[in-house]
């Protein structure tokens, strides 16, 4: 834990001395980022720690069907970026982020741009917590450690190589744990099938002994469940998520489309492969009770219980957290540009360079630190999780449609997303996610269209060329 | 250690071996263009082709690649070999990319 944060902080040192020399080399790493460096990055980046173990956990709960439904939405949703980059990438070639864009667009508006920019510091906060808090009870769970101990010790690892280099820094060590990720959890895999009595074969005819619709993709019940709800959330994710507009921004501008893509697509086998673990559950039988009765420990339960090796339950945690790593830190180079372009730069004009680095520095700090208060005093974050869900899954429809449809008005999209927020959320609460998440996105969409035809107004989208540009560009 | 173990330890060294070199090759490359102060290109590349098979593909293979787990045992080490093409993959970009 502490050896990789060593690693990555002798990187974070180089890319200080060699690569950051200014406010823009550290939020948008001067647009320089080719693809190897941008699939690495997005790949870990999107790969949450919670996530690694949510394809087995989903597995478990509904057979294959439930890791087809987990899987095939999340690279999809990577992918389903690369229309909107490729837009907004040419016509808003000096941006930063996606709420300067919001600003830019609606003339100004401090409302419509407001509302962005909350929903990505709580998105950013939100994947801060949930990652730090999956590190912490992983951590727990498979070694004699106290979680707070762990919660610090992730948070200040992170947090240190992160304040020195900023996003290149994220960009290197993220494509790090993509091969921490990657490598060893194919190895760790093929060793539990090794250890099983049998193997695979005897894993696939004990599933198909006990309910032959495990092995079966096409069980609608999964989709139902969770997997359209899902879907839908995982496009809000990226879509909603500064951490994605960053690199399109800072990926050069000839690999944007190809970047996206690739990570997209070879991110697949990451959620596949360790959705496994969660047949191996099925096959031995394992009840929810035994795991404690939270089924997501069910991967990390198979891996510390089957009788594998230490160095390989070490490679397995490590994938865990390689998972929380790059998503942490990414999750705050996100942060710094956020409240570099539209906080420091938009509110106080007049900042000098220099202090502006220094805060955009501080502000890497700032959202683990929040994350961190929050997990040690045990509060419970429903509040943020919900909050986030309606600010996304709002914003999702609207946000799309500014970019590509000039009609798009200030009062249709702030209007949009504040009454799908109004109206979905109680139909949510006393419906079901499925209706509520139907209902915001209907809602979204129904008033900015509403809205244009309404007030028509048609924005000039040569404007967002005019975007400001950090001191550096 | 069965032959699958072994395979993947052999190709998870190979892959390896290609992300380092790739590694080593980006950030080469990287700090170069920042020292010399090369400025990188202002204009989206393939701006107007469609990604829209490539992406149908994509989704397609993970579909059938969840798909065959299904039908027998032996499908059960393709997503192990095809995460260690990930990082092979991962590698192989910073080649791909000429100044990445």
């Amino acid at each position: 834990m502490v050896g990789s944060g060593l690693l990555f902080l002798i990187i974070a040192l180089i890319v200080k001395k060699r690569l950051v020399h200014n406010t823009h080399d550290f939020i948008i790493s001067n647009r320089q980022i080719g693809l190897g460096f941008g699939v690495g990055t997005v790949i870990s980046v999107w790969t949450w720690a919670m996530a690694v173990m949510m394809s087995s956990a989903m597995t478990y709960q509904w057979g294959l069907s439930g890791l087809f439904w987990f899987v095939v939405p999340n690279g999809f949703a990577i992918m389903a970026m690369i229309p909107l980059a490729r837009v907004l990438r040419a016509r808003m070639p000096d941006g930063y982020t996606i709420s300067q864009f919001a600003h830019v667009r609606f003339n100004g508006s401090n409302l419509a741009s407001g509302v962005v920019t909350v929903t990505m510091i709580f998105n950013v906060l939100l994947e801060i917590l949930v990652n730090l808090k999956g590190t912490s009870v992983v951590m727990s769970t498979v070694f004699p450690i106290d979680w707070k101990v762990a919660t610090l010790i992730t948070i200040v690892t992170v947090c240190t190589y992160a304040y020195f280099g900023g996003l290149w820094t994220s960009v290197m060590t993220g494509t790090i744990n993509t091969w921490m990720i990657t490598v060893p959890a194919a190895i760790v895999l093929v060793a539990v099938f090794d250890v099983i009595p049998g193997g695979a074969p005897a894993v696939f005819s004990a599933v198909q002994g006990a309910d032959p619709t495990n092995l079966s993709i096409f069980e609608a019940d999964a989709a139902a469940g969770f997997g359209i709800t899902l879907a839908f959330g995982l496009l809000a994710s990226v879509v909603a998520d500064q951490t994605f507009w960053q690199k399109v921004w800072a990926i050069r501008a000839d690999q944007v489309t190809r970047t996206f893509l690739w990570a997209g697509a070879w991110f697949y086998p990451i959620p596949v492969c360790l959705g496994l673990l969660g047949l191996v559950g099925l096959a031995y039988g394992i009840t929810p009770e035994m795991i404690g009765g939270d089924i997501v420990a069910i991967g990390p339960y198979v891996i510390s219980h089957i009788g594998l090796p230490t160095v390989l339950i070490i490679a397995y945690v490590l994938v865990i957290l390689a998972a929380c790593y790059s998503t942490i830190d990414g999750a705050s180079a996100a942060l710094s540009s956020i409240v570099a372009v539209d906080v420091v730069k938009r509110y106080f004009k007049s900042t000098t360079e220099s202090r502006l680095f220094y805060i955009t520095k501080a502000s890497m700090l700032f959202g683990g630190i929040i994350a961190t208060i929050i997990v040690l005093s045990g509060v419970d974050f429903t509040s943020l999780v919900l909050a986030t869900f309606a600010l996304k899954t709002a914003i999702l429809v609207p946000l799309v449609l500014a970019i590509l449809w000039p009609r798009t008005n200030t009062i249709g999209f702030s209007g949009g997303v504040t009454l799908a927020i109004l109206i979905g959320m109680p139909l949510r609460e006393v419906y079901g996610e499925l209706v509520g998440t139907f209902a915001i996105l209907g809602i979204s969409g129904f008033v900015v269209v509403a809205a244009a035809y309404l007030i028509p107004t048609e924005f000039d989208m040569r404007r967002l060329k005019e975007a400001d540009v950090v001191p550096g560009e | 250690m069965s032959l699958y173990m072994t395979i993947a330890l052999l190709l998870g060294a190979a892959a390896t071996l290609l992300f380092v070199l790739g590694y080593v090759k980006g950030t080469t490359n990287a700090i170069r263009n920042h020292q010399s102060g090369t400025q990188p290109p202002a204009a989206v590349a393939d701006a107007g082709e469609s990604s829209t098979w490539k992406i149908a593909f994509a989704v397609l293979a993970a579909a059938a690649l969840i798909g065959l787990i299904g039908v027998s045992p032996s499908f059960f080490y393709l997503p192990p070999l095809l995460v260690i093409g990930t990082a092979a993959v991962n590698g192989f970009a910073f080649f791909f990319d000429k100044d990445g």
